[in-house]
């Protein structure tokens, strides 16, 4: 994955990338570094003007416009801006390449330029499509359709059977066989040691630039809406349905079937037994309604 | 290739080109002509600010404004039928002070924006004829990412897109950053061929980094072709110009062009006239001291596009030092591709349909 990578840039060509303006004098950036501990030559971020040091030197910073000592660039949004230069400047992501320890089964459809680490399973009825990325120790199998531009990291299990049990008239749990398949958009990201299930039936479904940090379960048959963020440990029981743009805490526990609507959020640890409109926030155990987000206000609350 | 921020074309230099002029200056003289040779092209002159028969702050226009799904596209130019020209970023690594398009207003293009332009440029109405895209600015390969995510679009969106070029001089401003995130842009798309299109103007620029880095991107199977200047006091003299030309073979280098420097305000001394440049030409392709396999076209980059030097070209001139030169460039074709072309002041449609362009020359 990513490694420093320092540059030499002028602090005006960073301006000049985020279409915006110097203010302060121009000098050569080398690498990025934070507000806690600011280095000299290196661009840093505030999300407030009030929050920057006043004994900066040759320091960068990228915050909203106000009064600041150092050389800064003003920013509506500090952090992404901050995101958009570290990923452009400083950080090479490596050449994808596919280790020869990993195991892939003949009928496997790769596109170009995939990345495949060390001791990782690629399932015969698996489709990878061009610059993902696949860390190591990840197994996938079954019938899986991976995006364009995807990162799955160490040790992600997508495509094991899912979890699916009838009792017969003995008592004993009869598993119901999954032979559905499991579709990943583009641009999404799954975490170390997640799990995404194969279906029974139809499809699991991870809709274009979701990210689903570690320690995820994605139960059979779920449905997460296109740039939902799934933080770490959240379990999400079969037949889930997340919205669009919806943000789950850590550790929260979604009931099987249930569906959370676009924008959601739902917080810490919440246990969601019931339906979650759009555009609210819900918490505790079970989850109930906090309150309602305001259009425009969408990021309150939740994490850097 | 460059770009106003406030505006001042201001001088600007890389850290590798700051530290080549000081190595030569210490080791030749501020006189010689290898120093001169590289920095005259970058260091400001007390010169540009005279006022001269070079009025004009900006040469040719030929933006294409088009509605595209209810959105104004910025950022592309068209002149010719087959490609477009993409403005992905005014920022260069270094300043070259006879900048065609030092005086473009300075801009990125957002991602939005760059999956629109490839939208438009795999529209149905552009698929037949169009078929590559010049991706310059500013210098491309400063912003690999972007450029990288430019690419990545015209694939998806674009798949009438063929042929990409991509506009840069980084290689020989700052070759150090031709690294793994550069050239990872062109190992993704097996069916697109890339083709880079540079700039050398004197022979001291091939320092072996610079070489090292433009043999990395043809180990990539990227094909290198120069757009050269001819400046007066760089490279106007023969023995410059052969001494150039067998390097750029010996690189690799398609010759391609060799540009008569354009009208614009603050470029007058860097001008020759148009006559030398055929001199010079004429001495270069007859003398039989360098192989034709290295020789350029001349050409000058007027108001409606390139035009080359052939004989007959130049159909009149006038007192003021105009030029009238005819191009071959259909009007009716002009424009089919780009509808929001209009013919400059200086153009005039011949009888033919043919269009013909006043052309200010240089002075001795």
């Amino acid at each position: 994955m990513y490694i420093l990578k320092p540059n030499k840039i002028y602090a005006s060509e960073i301006a000049e990338f985020l279409n915006s303006k110097l203010i302060g004098k121009d000098f050569i950036v080398t690498e990025p570094s934070s507000i806690k501990n600011p280095k000299k030559n290196t661009v840093i971020y505030a999300k407030d003007a009030k929050m920057v040091p006043t004994n900066l030197k040759s320091v960068l910073v990228i915050c909203p416009k106000g009064k600041v000592s150092a050389p800064y660039i003003p920013s509506n949004n500090p952090r992404l801006d901050f995101i958009r230069i570290v990923s452009e400047f400083f950080v090479d992501e490596g050449k994808h390449i596919i280790d020869e320890r990993a195991v892939i089964e003949m009928g496997a459809k790769l596109g170009y330029n995939i990345g495949i680490g060390v001791n990782a399973y690629i399932g015969s009825e698996v489709s990878i499509n061009d610059n993902t990325i696949i860390g190591k120790n990840v197994v996938i199998s079954g019938k899986v359709d991976i995006g364009k531009n995807c990162v799955i990291k160490d040790n992600a299990t997508i495509g094991s059977e899912g979890f699916g049990f009838e009792y017969d008239d003995d008592d004993i749990p009869q598993h119901f066989p999954q032979i559905g398949k499991i579709v990943i958009g583009n641009n999404v990201w799954i975490g170390s040691n997640s799990t995404v299930e194969r279906p029974a039936m139809d499809e699991t479904i991870i809709e274009d630039h979701v990210k689903i940090d570690d320690l995820v379960q994605i139960g059979h048959n779920c449905i997460v809406g296109k740039g939902s963020l799934i933080t770490a440990g959240v379990i999400l029981c079969g037949g889930v349905k997340i919205g669009k743009k919806c943000w789950i805490s850590p550790n929260v526990t979604i009931l099987q079937k249930t569906e959370v609507g676009d924008g959601a959020l739902v917080g810490m640890g919440a246990v969601v037994i019931r339906n979650v409109k759009t555009l609210t926030v819900v918490a505790g155990n079970p989850a109930r309604l906090i309150r309602e987000i305001r259009k425009g206000r969408e990021k309150d609350g939740r994490s850097d | 290739m460059a770009g106003l921020t406030d505006g001042v074309f201001k001088e600007k230099l890389s850290p590798f080109l700051e530290e080549k002029l000081r190595i030569l200056k210490r080791k030749y003289g501020a006189k010689d002509r290898r120093y001169r040779g590289l920095a005259i092209q970058y260091l400001h002159s007390p010169l540009e600010e005279r006022e001269t028969c070079e009025a004009n702050r900006r040469h040719y226009e030929a933006e294409v404004h088009v509605k595209f799904q209810d959105e104004a596209i910025t950022g592309m130019e068209r002149l010719y039928r087959r490609n477009m020209v993409i403005d992905l970023t005014m920022i260069c690594a270094a300043n070259c002070r006879y900048c065609l398009r030092g005086r473009y207003p300075q801009r990125t293009l957002t991602d939005h924006e760059l999956v629109q332009i490839a939208k438009y440029c795999g529209h149905e109405k552009n698929q037949k004829d169009l078929t590559e895209v010049l991706i310059t600015g500013g210098d491309p390969l400063m912003i690999p990412i972007k450029l990288d995510f430019l690419v990545d679009a015209l694939a998806d969106y674009a798949p009438n897109i063929k042929m990409v070029r991509i506009g840069t001089r980084l290689p020989f401003h700052e070759p150090d950053k031709i690294d793994n995130r550069v050239l990872k842009v062109f190992e993704k798309h097996p069916d697109m061929k890339f083709e880079i299109g540079t700039q050398i103007n004197h022979p001291i620029e091939f320092f072996p980094e610079c070489v090292e880095a433009v043999e990395s991107l043809q180990d990539m199977g990227i094909r290198f072709y120069a757009q050269n200047v001819l400046l007066k006091g760089v490279n106007d003299d023969l023995p410059t110009l052969i001494e150039l030309y067998d390097n750029l073979r010996k690189l690799g280098i398609e010759a391609h062009y060799l540009f008569h420097c354009i009208p614009m305000q603050g470029l007058h001394h860097f001008r020759t006239s148009v006559d030398k440049g055929i001199e010079l030409i004429q001495g270069l392709t007859s003398c039989g001291e360098i192989s034709g396999r290295a020789k350029p076209m001349f050409a000058a980059m007027t108001d409606i596009g390139k035009i080359t030097f052939y004989e007959g070209t130049i159909l009149e001139r006038d007192k003021k030092g105009n030029l009238l030169l005819q191009s071959h460039y259909l009007y009716k074709d002009r424009m089919n591709w780009n509808p929001s072309w209009k013919v400059p002041k200086n153009a005039e449609i011949d009888e033919y349909g043919f269009i013909r362009v006043k052309y200010l020359d240089g002075r001795e």
